[in-house]
């Protein structure tokens, strides 16, 4: 089991179709997937029409007074599975900070279903908090979408700062452009440019699409409802480049 | 879980749709595969391995099957291009995870091959999700090998989605009133397999015989010989085809195990037929050593080899193509064998003998006594040089006391039936323990004359053996040392076998009564 965290600084930079995205592919090939819908929008838990509730709220899984099978639901997808937000995504920071090890208690609760599924992919609040802590503690891949503006190498930099000082982290940070709008000057200098003082970015562009902006609308992946289109040809990129670059690098199942 | 269904599937359409409000979903055709090894270690696992093919994907199944207490459960899917022959051939997933302990170093074969046709429906929620799925299909059994298309006929399958169980539950019960329905029986799984012509569980490499204290011996000795001739006989297949090891393993166990039962015999079946059969299966056995022998040295290789210093791991690659042309000749060896008329007229004149056993002395005492008569002297012969033997005695004391365990477990296994099964499952197990100990120290001193002999040969090859010889010098060393060891734990072992619980169990059990005089 390989947990993916799909997260960034600000909202709004495409996380949740990254995610989405990912998840849907994953479990396209037969790689039994979970979605962790961590982020109080619930926007993942929309895409899949699912309701976004859980018994007890997330304080009963940081708890351990529920394990995530006891949560977790099927979607339309075979061999995809998703654990839907719950309005008590909101007060994640205080419950974890009211518990002793929460690292420990969510990689626990991820190993109980770790036999299950190849991957986990975690969409994460926005922001820098706890709960962001927490989740670069517990992750393998740290997925970070960047929109190519100026203030992307700053985010980059913060982003070096809170990995740094992380317990113990041996997830391998990787960013990649997200929403690129050609047409757009400032875009296609920060594109060709940065990844030569920032080599770590990924190689696969994902451009700004209304075909990504229909998800929340036709609440179905973008993969699913436009196989052709330009955004699918790019996350299916994204998620080969990803692939070999863990394969490389993974450590254990924790 | 299943529900059998009427052919006029219109009218159940109708009611799926209008009636239960269920979305149709489109149609596909699934060639599916059941698969499991020969014996049966899927189906004894509790489970079903199917393997589906459609036009645009392939992937493999893990379903545990329906027990009373729970409706069956997909517990693992995985992508899978091509039908899979052994665990090593899968990539890594859930279903290796849970196959790859069960199948060990047996092969899957395809037990059942169908063509699924299916009518795909979906009962969604508010959000137009699917929380249930449901599924028309007609099965055509088509495999294995050649046979005529069985046709199934219609059923209806309902499957849950995760994390919606009331809504199964409550599905199942409304597709209950539908027209036509009726409900699926639990064996459906095992129905599928029969209608393949394939019976679950009818095979395992554990003898299991029932006989009755009161049969006359020779009665009990050719119910569990010809058992054993049923053993050998449906696993000569599977050696010709070299589908796995374990074929062959299983093939010699019978044999040893009947040629123990003749040595056993004693009067009770006549001296010419003992001679005559004893000698034939010695032949057959020594048919067989040779390519199982490497068969177990290519199997452990890795492992042997693992022990050695990293600089000689590769070195001794040259030892492995030996291994495996030594192997490909007594492959074809054992094939010229099986082929021969002597092979031949053993299985059908000894299947003869033992439909119409010809007795002798004993033969009518019944078998309740002379079994444990038997076991008793087999044990008692063990306790006795066992106890003899120290850290100067010979290496042939230890492997005579090893083959007097063999016997003796023989035996124990033969005639379990007889004796409680607590009891007998206790005592064996306690002798199993001894026994890993003597055939550890057996087998290493097999391997290091090996190594000579392969040495030997690499040095008669062409090419720079000279590297891969060393390092069979090295292995031969640790393989003495390991010797050492095994041997310096006998005592212990022999000690932990020959304690008052275990000479009490054996006594209560077997210890024969003495007669009153009059």
């Amino acid at each position: 089991m390989r947990v993916l965290a799909a997260y960034s600084l600000k909202g709004g930079v495409g996380k949740t179709a990254a995610a989405v995205s990912l998840a849907y592919l994953a479990a396209r090939d037969g790689t039994p997937t979970l979605v962790w819908d961590l982020d109080p929008q619930g926007a993942a838990s929309y895409s899949f029409r699912t309701r976004p509730r859980i018994k007890g709220g997330v304080k009963a899984l940081v708890t351990g007074t529920r394990d995530l099978d006891d949560v977790i639901k099927g979607t339309d997808y075979p061999s995809l599975d998703l654990v839907p937000a719950d309005f008590s995504n909101r007060y994640l920071d205080l419950v974890l900070d009211a518990v002793k090890k929460p690292i420990r208690r969510i990689r626990r609760a991820l190993r109980e279903v770790g036999d299950e599924y190849e991957w986990v992919i975690l969409d994460c609040p926005p922001g820098i908090s706890l709960v962001s802590e927490i989740i670069i503690g517990v992750s393998d891949v740290l997925l970070v979408p960047v929109i190519p503006t100026t203030l992307s190498l700053r985010m980059l930099e913060q982003l070096g700062t809170l990995t740094d000082d992380a317990h113990g982290t041996d997830a391998v940070v990787l960013p990649f452009f997200s929403m690129v709008d050609r047409r757009k000057r400032l875009h296609r200098e920060i594109v060709a440019n940065l990844p030569g003082e920032r080599p770590e970015l990924l190689r696969a562009v994902i451009p700004s699409s209304t075909d990504v902006e229909k998800m929340s609308v036709r609440r179905e992946p973008v993969v699913a409802y436009a196989p052709r289109s330009v955004a699918t040809a790019a996350y299916t990129a994204l998620w080969a480049e990803i692939r070999s670059r863990v394969d490389g690098t993974t450590t254990a199942a924790r | 879980m299943l529900r059998g269904v009427d052919p006029t599937s219109g009218a159940l359409r109708e009611s799926l749709v209008a009636g239960i409000g269920l979305r149709r979903d489109g149609r596909e055709t699934v060639e599916r595969r059941l698969l499991d090894s020969f014996d049966w270690r899927v189906w004894d696992a509790g489970a079903v391995l199917e393997h589906d093919m459609t036009p645009t994907a392939a992937w493999l199944t893990w379903r545990r099957r329906a027990t009373s207490a729970e409706p069956a459960r997909v517990l693992g899917r995985q992508a899978s291009p091509t039908t899979p022959s052994t665990a090593a051939d899968l990539a890594g997933g859930p279903v290796t995870r849970l196959l790859a302990p069960v199948l060990g170093l047996r092969a899957l074969l395809p037990r059942a091959e169908m063509r699924v046709e299916r009518e795909l429906f979906s009962l969604r929620d508010g959000e137009d999700k699917s929380v249930a799925r449901a599924a028309i299909e007609h099965i055509t059994v088509t495999g294995p090998g050649d046979m005529d298309d069985r046709d199934l006929g219609w059923r209806v399958v309902v499957t849950g989605v995760r994390g919606y169980d009331d809504v199964l539950a409550d599905l199942v019960d409304r597709l209950e009133g539908a027209p036509g329905l009726v409900a699926g029986r639990d064996d459906a799984d095992r129905s599928l397999f029969e209608s393949a012509g394939a019976q679950p569980a009818d095979y395992s490499s554990k003898l299991r015989v029932a006989i009755e204290p009161e049969a006359p011996t020779l009665q009990a000795l050719s119910t569990i010989c010809s058992t054993l001739l049923d053993t050998i006989e449906v696993n000569e297949r599977g050696v010709r085809d070299d589908i796995d090891t374990e074929f062959l393993h299983d093939f010699r166990v019978a044999i040893r195990r009947t040629r123990s039962m003749l040595s056993q015999a004693g009067e009770v079946i006549p001296e010419t037929e003992r001679r005559f059969y004893g000698d034939a299966f010695r032949w057959l056995a020594g048919e067989t050593s040779e390519l199982r022998d490497l068969d177990v040295y290519l199997l452990g290789f890795d492992d042997l080899t693992a022990q050695l210093p990293a600089e000689h791991r590769a070195d001794v690659e040259p030892l492995r193509d030996l291994l495996e042309d030594l192997r490909r000749d007594a492959y074809t060896r054992l094939m010229v064998a099986l082929d021969s008329q002597r092979y031949r007229e053993l299985m059908a004149s000894w299947r003869a003998f033992l439909d119409a056993p010809d007795g002798a002395g004993a033969a009518s005492t019944p078998v309740g006594r002379t079994a444990g008569e038997r076991i008793w002297k087999a044990y008692r012969s063990i306790v006795r040089h066992g106890r003899h033997i120290d850290d100067d005695s010979p290496a042939e004391a230890v492997h005579d006391l090893r083959k007097r365990a063999k016997k003796l477990r023989y035996l124990l296994e033969a005639y379990r039936s007889l004796y409680p099964r607590g009891d007998m499952r206790s005592l064996t197990a306690e002798l199993v323990t001894l026994q890993d100990n003597l055939g550890t120290y057996q087998d290493c001193d097999v391997q290091i004359s090996s190594l000579r002999r392969f040495a030997e040969l690499l040095g008669q090859r062409p090419g720079a053996t000279g590297p891969a010889v060393l390092a069979m010098g090295v292995l031969s060393s640790q393989l003495a040392q390991r010797q050492q060891q095994a041997r310096a734990e006998f005592q212990e072992r022999f000690a932990r076998f020959d304690r008052r619980k275990n000479r009490q169990r054996f006594r209560r059990l077997f210890e024969p009564i003495a007669e009153p005089v009059t």
